[in-house]
């Protein structure tokens, strides 16, 4: 990773992150959030460049939706910043973000079922003179063209998805979150998503920060995975980096207690006062 | 229906594909508890580890395959029913009411249990198996600290003096001291001859803590065995994340 300087421009004039290509779209600075005693969120630096795919993993309760949350604007942090290409966005309220270039789909699709197709692509650009002829375009990019005069809520879980995705590329985001797009949908429109993903990195250097459950998703299509646990960031790297990394598994599969439970192990460095404890005993 | 109920096992699950509303999140699940058994289901975030047990307990309707209990099909029996017949769940959180006392939580565990005789050998057992709740009947929930309160989450269950006993993410969020108490008081309920199905995100210790588990993986049986065995087994951590880890070695 480039080196960046420590540097804060406190009043948001100046850009702090390194100028030129480096410059990433997304970062997060020293964020934290707590609710109550419970750290949420703690001191969590990470950035996303331009065209990149981030991946953003973590066992339960590591934190990951408060961050997508604080990056979003649903949640104000604690402590820390957000920059978007280098602008201070952590006072923007969510609107402001999006019209900053800030997508984002949620885990549960948030449409208006009671709205088509068509309508619920105009409601994100309703003054925009251009904005039928890119909400017709997005229909038949994500293979929708034909379901357009359909009620939202008519359509299967995965195209809603799709029409989630699509309403946030009516304002031509630079950076889109993605919560958990391959949650509940047939593998033949994950594919489709994710073809769509990479289609968008590539014409218009579109990033993405992901959070996702499915490792195959994660691992296969990230440039670079960051992984979060009880708050914190404990790893970051390529997806064959952080899959072998001792700290990642244990965080996700837990730390044998030597010498305890239901059945001793018989191992010659823990022979000892429990050892006669068997299983079925 | 196959198999006389004499040499069923105690819980039986086969071909199970269930979800919420349009999202499908199991494609066929399989696993057994035999009479004594404590075992685990371990697996990633999304794996459907949870949706198992609800769907075992009849809060989510299984679209396809079967739930047996002692050979007898469940179907679509109301969650109170599977109780009467000998299932308790211990759902994930701490599901306990701020201001109720722990006694009230034991008498609203026994709502289903009509024999007084039968209500007060439970609570004596109960009581025997969860010392410090004894002395603390008086005591407001809300005052509890978290593991307190999940141990009361597990008496309150146990009040129906169940055969099988389901518990989903029993330690979440615990501090490690109370983790190790928690799955220590699950081993003490084992040894009182109630057979344990638990759900964990610890994976390790719910490993150290069962007889048998079964490795959940976007909805699919991944790995099942001893688990001494899995918990050898690299390949199942690797599973978390998605990797074969690193290429076998020589012998």
């Amino acid at each position: 990773m480039a080196n960046r300087t420590g540097a804060v421009a406190v009043d948001g004039s100046a850009a702090p992150p390194q100028p030129g290509s480096a410059r990433p779209v997304l970062r997060v600075e020293g964020v934290s959030k707590s609710f109550g005693r419970l750290k949420a969120v703690d001191r969590c630096f990470l950035e996303v460049g331009q065209g990149e795919i981030v991946g953003l993993i973590g066992p339960n309760g590591a934190g990951k939706t408060t961050l997508f949350n604080i990056v979003s604007g649903f949640e104000r942090p604690d402590e820390g910043r957000v920059w978007l290409r280098g602008q201070d966005i952590t006072p923007l309220k969510p609107y402001q973000r999006s019209r900053l270039g800030l997508g984002r789909t949620f885990q549960i699709t948030r449409l208006f079922p009671r709205m088509t197709v068509w309508e619920n692509l105009l409601v994100a650009a309703p003054d925009s003179a251009r904005a039928p002829r890119r909400a017709a375009q997005l229909l038949e990019l994500v293979g929708l063209a034909a379901k357009r005069d359909e009620y939202a809520r008519h359509l299967s879980y995965g195209q809603q998805k799709l029409l989630e995705l699509a309403r946030i590329l009516m304002r031509d985001p630079v950076l889109v979150l993605l919560d958990e797009p391959a949650a509940g949908i047939h593998p033949n429109l994950l594919q489709q998503v994710l073809a769509l993903v990479r289609r968008l990195r590539e014409e218009q250097g579109t990033s993405f920060l992901v959070v996702e459950h499915n490792m195959d998703v994660v691992m296969g299509h990230c440039d670079r995975v960051v992984v979060m646990s009880a708050g914190q960031v404990i790893a970051q790297g390529p997806p064959a980096q952080v899959q072998q990394d001792e700290r990642v598994l244990e965080a996700y599969f837990g730390r044998p207690q030597p010498g305890r439970g239901l059945w001793a192990e018989p191992a010659a460095d823990q022979a000892g006062q429990r050892a006669g404890e068997g299983a079925g005993a | 229906m196959t198999g006389s109920p004499a040499d069923a096992p105690l819980l039986e699950v086969e071909g199970l594909v269930s979800g919420y509303g349009l999202q499908q999140v199991l494609h066929g699940v399989h696993l057994r508890v035999g009479a004594g058994e404590v075992v685990a289901i371990i697996g990633p975030n999304g794996s459907g580890k949870s949706t198992v047990l609800k769907a075992i307990m009849g809060f989510l309707r299984a679209w396809q395959g079967s739930v047996r209990l002692s050979g007898q099909e469940l179907g679509r029996l109301a969650p109170h029913r599977r109780v009467e017949k000998g299932i308790a769940y211990v759902p994930q959180g701490r599901t306990v009411f701020p201001d109720m006392t722990v006694e009230e939580h034991l008498d609203l565990g026994a709502w289903t249990v009509r024999d007084p005789r039968a209500r007060r050998e439970a609570r004596e057992r109960v009581l025997s198996l969860f010392g410090r709740l004894a002395e603390r009947l008086n005591q407001k929930a809300g005052t509890m600290s978290g593991g307190e309160q999940q141990m009361l989450s597990l008496a309150r269950a146990l009040m129906v003096w169940p055969r099988l006993l389901l518990l989903d993410e029993p330690t979440l969020g615990l501090a490690p001291m109370m983790v190790e108490a928690i799955f220590e008081t699950i081993v003490a309920i084992h040894r009182s001859g109630v057979s344990v199905l638990m759900v964990e995100q610890n994976a390790a210790q719910a490993l150290q803590y069962s007889h048998r588990a079964y490795v959940l993986e976007m909805g699919r049986n991944r790995f099942e065995g001893p688990s001494p065995a899995l918990l050898r087994d690299p390949q199942v951590r690797y599973a978390y994340l998605g990797g074969k880890g690193p290429a076998p070695t020589a012998g």
